[in-house]
């Protein structure tokens, strides 16, 4: 399964905000895409899965251009997670991971029993299953991320995108959330994740790609594309990228901020 | 399920699904006995329906009439007694169950679609577009027909006008905030179009009349507009009752909707036009009620959940239950009649504070 933009032209309207956008993802590989803010990158995504029209190039999922896929087939590809926000009506967190399950359903049908099994199992699946019960509108944002993580899942896709998946979790939600990712990737499914720490591309990622602020898009493998140079270059702050081992004796790189 | 979980083979340890299943039997177990609950007392207003009112009819003589009129027998009551039930209190019965059922669940389809618990089924201006449909008919003194014509056909417009309206400026972007602020704008030059008829109306005769049919009343409701009112009824609620499933999704978000797979702009442009119909038919017969539409469904989703596999239904039985108990005591409390939307917002104003009372501010 491969996820690609080709030559791709992003914006509202008739304003384009990046142009010639070429990146693409494929099973089993985690790639972070990391910018300054403003730059582009939910633009992008939302190009990317079809929320906004492109202006230009195309999308190509398996080589096919999006725009021949209909919605429902494209959905049982691509699973999306959002950022969590509050939703109007006090759901159930198993209501939620169930509506994975809409774009397998036919026409009218509701979630079977099969589907709700399906939905307990990936939470079972994430370590959250204690949150059958609960009421989503009342769990922790860490505990909100994994339960729309978990409805990615029920979707059955191939590929997973995720904005901002780290985005407003304590320290330990983000690398519980980042773990869950890594798990995910390693059995098979391919990641496209927002972030806005570099560090993040060096604990989980195989590939890096970079919209600097003069909207150039890099990517390759993280130890090329994340470097002292391009942090500078794209965010406009110094940093020095140092280097740990982990317990199993494998370097593990992190970047220090210099303040001015 | 139609294929294997592909791409998240390896479960690290075995999977009990079975540990979920018995939760998922007790909550099926509770939602049907929920809506069992509901129906009977739906059942058991509609039977003392019959029997309330100044002129004593007995049970057993409603339901030997009821019995020998369904196979068209005659039987040995009198003719006030079959004047009484079948041509007085069945067509009334017959027209706040659809009204109440007809309002709730259109109140329950625009909260989804809209993403806020706190819209009512004249958000987009329905009711308002009745009400100077209905005004400008009784102020040319037109047949109740074309006053109930005229209402409709202008319940509808004002909400297509909404609509255009928000597609011409939105191009796609924010379509629903736009929407409900064109609903408002619409709804407010509706509403002082109303305004102006009234005080053009003679007020000796025209005005009272306006007034009178501005406050809802189901009291003169006969067959043949029931007829008629069956057929935008069912074409709203079919649609909405299959529908009910991909309400919830929408109620995330557009985004969130499309890449789950609901194909949002169809979904929404239906759910609408379903919930604009049912609306604008139940305020030609019935005048403005307010209040049923936003009630009825929080009270189901504090029974039930927020989930619209249960919701739609329920507020159906629950809505047609509401208005029918209310309608009673329109017809019963004083000596003459009270109009509808007057008792619906006594009797659901302090029930919805209850309600918000027992969920301890969580609206």
């Amino acid at each position: 399964m491969v996820l690609e933009m080709k030559d791709a032209a992003c914006g509202y309207g008739k304003h384009a905000i990046l142009e010639h956008v070429s990146i693409q993802v494929e099973s089993g590989e985690l790639v972070c895409l990391l910018g300054p803010n403003g730059v582009g990158k939910t633009t992008m995504f939302k190009s990317m899965l079809g929320f906004l029209d492109l202006l230009g190039g195309q999308v190509l999922l398996n080589g096919q251009d999006r725009v021949n896929i209909p919605r429902k087939e494209f959905s049982r590809k691509i699973g999306y997670v959002p950022q969590s926000h509050e939703p109007p009506f006090p759901f159930s967190v198993m209501d939620v991971v169930v509506m994975g399950r809409t774009a397998h359903l036919k026409g009218f049908a509701a979630p079977s029993r099969e589907d709700y099994l399906l939905s307990y199992e990936m939470l079972d699946r994430l370590g959250v299953n204690y949150l059958k019960d609960a009421v989503y509108t009342n769990i922790s944002g860490g505990e909100r991320q994994m339960v729309l993580i978990a409805r990615a899942l029920t979707q059955q896709p191939e590929l997973l995108v995720m904005d901002e998946p780290t985005a407003n979790l304590d320290y330990g939600n983000q690398i519980r959330v980042l773990s869950a990712i890594r798990q995910l990737s390693d059995s098979g499914l391919g990641v496209l994740m927002t972030s806005h720490n570099p560090d993040h591309a060096f604990l989980c990622c195989t590939r890096a790609v970079l919209i600097t602020k003069d909207k150039r898009v890099v990517s390759g493998p993280v130890d090329e594309i994340v470097t002292e140079e391009a942090l500078r270059a794209a965010y406009g702050v110094d940093v020095k990228i140092t280097q740990a081992l982990s317990d199993q004796g494998v370097p593990v790189k992190s970047c220090v901020p210099m303040l001015a | 399920m139609d294929r294997e979980y592909s791409a998240v083979q390896t479960a690290p340890d075995p999977v009990q699904p079975s540990a979920y299943l018995h939760d998922y039997r007790e909550k099926r177990k509770r939602a049907v006995w929920v809506a069992l609950g509901f129906l009977a007392v739906l059942i058991a207003v509609v039977c003392i329906s019959f029997l309330l009112g100044r002129y004593p009819v007995t049970p057993d003589t409603v339901v030997r009439m009821l019995w020998y009129k369904l196979w068209g027998l005659s039987g040995d009551w009198t003719t006030v007694e079959e004047t009484v039930v079948l041509n007085i209190r069945l067509p009334r019965i017959l027209a706040a169950v659809a009204v109440g059922s007809a309002l709730s669940v259109s109140g329950a389809a625009y909260q989804g679609i809209f993403k806020n618990p706190m819209v009512s089924p004249d958000i987009l201006g329905a009711s308002a577009g009745a009400s100077v449909g209905a005004a400008l008919a009784l102020l040319l003194g037109w047949s109740t027909a074309m006053v109930q014509a005229s209402a409709f056909v202008l319940g509808i417009g004002a909400v297509a006008l909404a609509y255009t309206l928000s597609r011409s400026i939105g191009r796609g972007n924010n379509m629903v905030l736009l929407l409900v602020l064109c609903g408002m704008v619409v709804s407010t030059l509706f509403q002082a179009g109303v305004s102006i008829i009234k005080y053009l109306a003679d007020p000796d005769s025209t005005l009272p009349e306006i007034t009178y049919w501005l406050m809802g009343s189901i009291s003169k409701v006969g067959y043949n507009d029931l007829a008629y009112f069956l057929i935008p009824y069912l074409i709203g609620v079919i649609p909405l009752l299959l529908l009910r499933w991909k309400l919830n999704v929408l109620s995330f978000g557009d985004e969130e909707a499309k890449a789950l797979g609901v194909n949002t702009e169809q979904t929404r442009v239906i759910c609408i036009v379903c919930a604009t119909l049912l609306t604008a038919a139940t305020v030609s017969i019935s005048g403005t009620v307010g209040w049923v539409g936003l009630m009825i469904p929080h009270l189901v989703r504090f029974l039930v959940g927020p989930n619209y596999k249960a919701v739609l239904p329920l507020s159906l039985l629950g809505g047609a239950a509401f208005m029918l108990i209310v309608d009673n005591f329109c017809r019963c409390m004083l000596a003459y009649e009270i109009p509808l939307g007057i008792l619906t917002s006594i009797i659901g104003g302090p029930f919805f504070v209850l309600i918000l009372y027992q969920r301890k501010g969580e609206a």
